[in-house]
């Protein structure tokens, strides 16, 4: 029978180690100055006392009232917890109570272990957070008696029935490899490239979830959004169509695009992207499914004043919740950050559609790891529960060959609807067309496209052309002798 | 068993009180001397006392000419140093001390001196 794991008090850290720790173990907290890592252990304490358990915090670096103070600070509840002050009390340099007669081993180790001992019998704690274990080093004689000290209490904490959390504070004089092969788990912290991670490099008997995951230290505490596992299958799920409602456009598509399909929309800037796939939201909203549309670069109300102007329903989608636009800043987000986000919202709002206008605002957000992966990530996470993705891409160069993605993400879609712009007699003028339907058959001719006060509207086939993929496109010798 | 009696000099009295706990544990009976004028007050009793371990750290060279009386009394001392450089050795031993003891000090290691040089005298 497998015990029950013990919640680290982030639901994210959780999701990542399935569960929690494991009960009565110990598990290594490591990462430089700022990185949470004491935070981190508040919330596994809270935690416990939430369930009822007795906790207890050993500091032996900060002082218990520095901790209550940025506690407080963001916002978190320590009541309950149990401190044990290691740390140097103020009279110690008020009073120049250093001494040098002999080395902080010999003076210092016996009273406190003493203390220690003494707590953990009469509280018995459950949960025991260490911060940081690496002062221990200063009373030991040599690496030898402190690996030995320390792992002799890790066993002493576990054999009260304590699951134990602890930190370091390496260094390139200090490292803490030693530790490392102590702790039953070990946790990397760290901070670069803007965004922190969180990693896991050691769980003993337990499974967890790999790679390098986002946190925010926030008002609240710490949010851990894990990297998105998509499920390894799509289970049951319905296949519907999803409209455009212009009749032209969703004859193109033979119907429109299936449910649960990966979408992207490409064309150049300003060529109507964005209005097309609130036409879409739009007309799912008519039909009954939920939608968001997570802006990267233009604000909710001038999409919705645009839709207005095109005498689009788009308002009324808004109003009966139906539809909702979300302004996401990519420069305060990462994209585990926002992969969480999407998560929880399609869970909260049981939405149908999500649209991401657009790539280009989404790879901000990832200051430079990897666009295919995250994106593959989160797109397949969406669709394998069963909710239709579309997203928005905007090719640079406005003449020349056409190219569907700057990003190589096209493996990915199941449908590919591309718009460009053409020249046509003189006249600039806008095509649509079916590029790519995996899921079943679309048009294969392109048709004209324009927007006006009266919305949306598509010509039929323009069957006499060629070299519109070019941009300059040419009668067919046939039409031009017509001509 | 008889406690032995020992005079601790040291200008940092927190040195003096963990030193003279350590060796209260291991039947030694201490007064500390943090200042000249305690230490002189001290030297005139010095025949009670079975050592002296003297940390010269902080006492001007006026400390030398103590660490003399000391020896003229026939009284076993130890010169406590951190930094125990030859100039320094020079003094002690030129002073009558019989060692000179690198701090920190291992309390079982300086026991072993004391104890010697104690039953030696």
């Amino acid at each position: 029978m497998k015990s029950q794991k013990i919640s680290s008090g982030r639901p994210g850290l959780d999701e990542i180690l399935i569960g929690g720790f494991v009960p009565h173990s110990t598990n290594l907290l490591r990462g430089g100055p700022g990185v949470g890592k004491t935070t981190f252990g508040l919330h596994f304490l809270i935690q416990g006392i939430q369930q009822k358990e007795k906790c207890l915090f050993i500091t032996l670096g900060e002082s218990v009232s520095n901790i209550k103070r940025n506690a407080a600070q963001l916002g978190l509840d320590i009541g309950g917890i149990e401190f044990l002050d290691l740390s140097p009390e103020p009279e110690f340099f008020s009073k120049v109570e250093t001494y040098d007669i002999f080395t902080p081993a010999e003076v210092e180790r016996e009273p406190t272990t003493h203390k220690i001992v003494e707590v953990i019998d009469k509280l018995k704690p459950a949960r025991v957070f260490l911060d940081a274990i690496t002062q221990f080093k200063f009373l030991a004689v040599d690496n030898f008696q402190f690996r030995k000290q320390a792992l002799s209490f890790l066993h002493y904490l576990q054999t009260h029935k304590a699951t134990v959390l602890f930190t370091t504070e390496a260094s390139q004089l200090a490292p803490d490899d030693d530790l490392q092969f102590m702790a039953d788990a070990v946790l990397n912290l760290e901070f670069s490239n803007h965004s922190r991670t969180l990693r896991v490099s050691k769980f003993r008997g337990s499974d967890y979830i790999q790679g390098f995951h986002g946190y925010r230290i926030m008002q609240g505490g710490i949010e851990v959004h894990p990297n998105l596992v998509p499920p390894l299958s799509m289970g049951k799920i319905a296949t519907q169509q999803l409209r455009f409602g212009i009749p032209e456009l969703d004859q193109q598509l033979h119907g429109g695009i299936e449910s649960a399909t990966i979408n992207i929309i490409t064309g150049h800037s300003g060529v109507g992207k964005t209005t097309l796939c609130l036409q879409l939201a739009t007309q799912a909203a008519k039909d009954g499914f939920n939608s968001i549309l997570y802006t990267f670069e233009e604000e909710a109300h001038m999409m919705a004043s645009r839709c207005k102007t095109l005498k689009m329903k788009t308002g009324e989608a808004l109003e009966n919740k139906l539809l909702s636009i979300k302004k996401v800043e990519p420069l305060l987000y990462s994209a585990d950050e926002f992969a969480h986000m999407v998560r929880e919202d399609v869970k909260k709002e049981n939405v149908s559609l999500v649209i991401i206008d657009s790539i280009a605002g989404y790879k901000i957000s990832l200051h430079d790891t990897d666009i295919v992966k995250k994106m593959h990530a989160l797109c397949k996470f969406l669709q394998n529960n069963g909710i239709t993705v579309v997203l928005i891409n905007e090719i640079d160069n406005i003449t020349g060959d056409f190219k569907i993605t700057d990003e190589g993400l096209s493996y990915l879609a199941d449908n590919i609807i591309f718009i460009r712009f053409l020249e046509l007699k003189g006249e600039l003028t806008k095509a649509i067309g079916v590029l790519k339907k995996r899921t079943g058959s679309a048009e294969s001719t392109m048709r004209r496209l324009w927007m006006e006060s009266g919305g949306i509207h598509i010509g039929e086939p323009l069957t006499q052309l060629r070299g519109i993929l070019r941009g300059i496109p040419e009668w067919t010798d046939n039409d031009k002798n017509d001509e | 068993m008889m406690n032995k009696k020992a005079l601790l000099v040291d200008k940092n009295p927190v040195n003096t009180d963990l030193l003279g706990q350590a060796l209260e544990k291991n039947h030694f009976s201490c007064t500390a001397a943090n200042t000249y004028a305690r230490l002189d007050e001290e030297l005139e009793n010095l025949q009670e006392y079975d050592i002296v371990l003297m940390d010269v750290a902080g006492f001007d060279p006026a400390i030398w000419d103590r660490c003399k009386k000391i020896h003229f009394g026939k009284t076993p001392f130890l010169i406590l140093s951190v930094n125990p450089g030859p100039a320094l050795q020079k003094y002690s031993i030129s002073s009558g001390a019989s060692g000179v003891v690198k701090k920190p000090v291992i309390l079982n290691e300086l026991l072993a001196i004391v104890n010697s040089m104690i039953d030696d005298g």
